[in-house]
């Protein structure tokens, strides 16, 4: 009893501080904030009843992070009944770079870097959101959280080989996405060849 | 990535400064980029990558909008955690905390029973 009481108060005050990220991260998995308090709350839930088998000194963060990923496959996937996407369009290297630098005659010279400080927030949300979700979580953990393609592959269960696959042509795409955003606003004037 | 733009000529600077961890061209440096920036490389061919955008304008040039990218896209996908989603969380994990406690009360005094 002594022991169960220890861990709940180790729990609150460990678990507590990742709340955003995994908010953040919810977010971008479910596309609406209710879904992704839910799917905060049972991650919570469900770790504060494991959390006897979580082993000290071993990564909390991405513990609590596998939890959200299958909560949310378990849960949402399964809700949405959409089919798993596993291919996506073959997009060129550094798509966004190229894009900016050839139309840089519009925006002078290194209009790269201050172009991407236009795009808003809801852009880039958007774009990553758009991305099929075998692509866009390692992305989120990658670029958002900052995970290691180890960390990734435990999180999702998965090899570190397609992990690596996935988030390259995720992080393409995400480019493809953006630039989409770039023409819109101007940014960019030339329609994709 | 082209010849006008004065990327590193094809011969091997690295032996002269004496990094014996290998010369890496341009292709290498763009196919390893993305594990070069996820601080997934060996120590050596990190090295061997540092080197060669010391001296390579028009791939750091690419490497630093690639590390400006990703920094975009952690920074703007932050979201601020709902006062209420929190009271949620604490109320949840009160009301489970106090259903172990009634369990663990319950079968504490079972067994004293039996005793």
């Amino acid at each position: 009893m002594m022991a169960v009481m220890a861990d709940q108060a180790d729990f609150i005050e460990q678990a507590m501080e990742y709340m955003p990220s995994l908010y953040s991260a919810a977010m971008r998995m479910t596309r609406n904030p209710a879904d992704a308090e839910d799917l905060v709350q049972e991650t919570y839930l469900k770790a504060y009843r494991a959390f006897g088998s979580f082993q000290e000194g071993t990564n909390l963060k991405a513990w609590l992070y596998r939890i959200l990923t299958n909560s949310y496959i378990n849960i949402y996937r399964a809700k949405m009944r959409s089919p798993e996407i596993d291919d996506l369009e073959d997009v060129e290297d550094f798509y966004l770079y190229h894009r900016l630098k050839q139309d840089q005659t519009v925006f002078g010279k290194s209009a790269e870097d201050e172009a991407l400080d236009l795009f808003t927030d809801d852009e880039v949300k958007e774009a990553l959101e758009s991305l099929p979700e075998n692509f866009r979580i390692p992305v989120i953990l990658a670029d958002v959280e900052g995970f290691s393609y180890k960390e990734i592959a435990d999180i999702m269960e998965t090899p570190v080989g397609t992990i690596m696959s996935r988030l390259h042509r995720g992080r393409k795409a995400l480019q493809k996405a953006l630039s989409q955003y770039g023409l819109e606003k101007g940014l960019l004037v030339t329609e994709p060849g | 990535m082209d010849k006008q733009n004065n990327h590193m000529e094809n011969k091997n600077p690295m032996a002269v400064a004496g990094v014996s961890s290998g010369y890496v061209n341009c292709n290498d440096v763009a196919s390893k980029i993305y594990e070069y920036l996820d601080g997934e490389l060996t120590e050596d061919k990190r090295k061997a990558i540092q080197f060669h955008l010391d001296h390579c304008a028009p791939c750091v040039e690419v490497f630093e909008f690639e590390n400006d990218l990703r920094k975009l896209v952690s920074c703007k996908c932050q979201e601020k955690v709902p006062d209420t989603l929190k009271q949620r969380i604490a109320a949840v994990i009160s009301m489970e905390e106090q259903t172990t406690k009634l369990f663990y009360e319950r079968t504490n005094s079972e067994s004293d029973t039996d005793s």
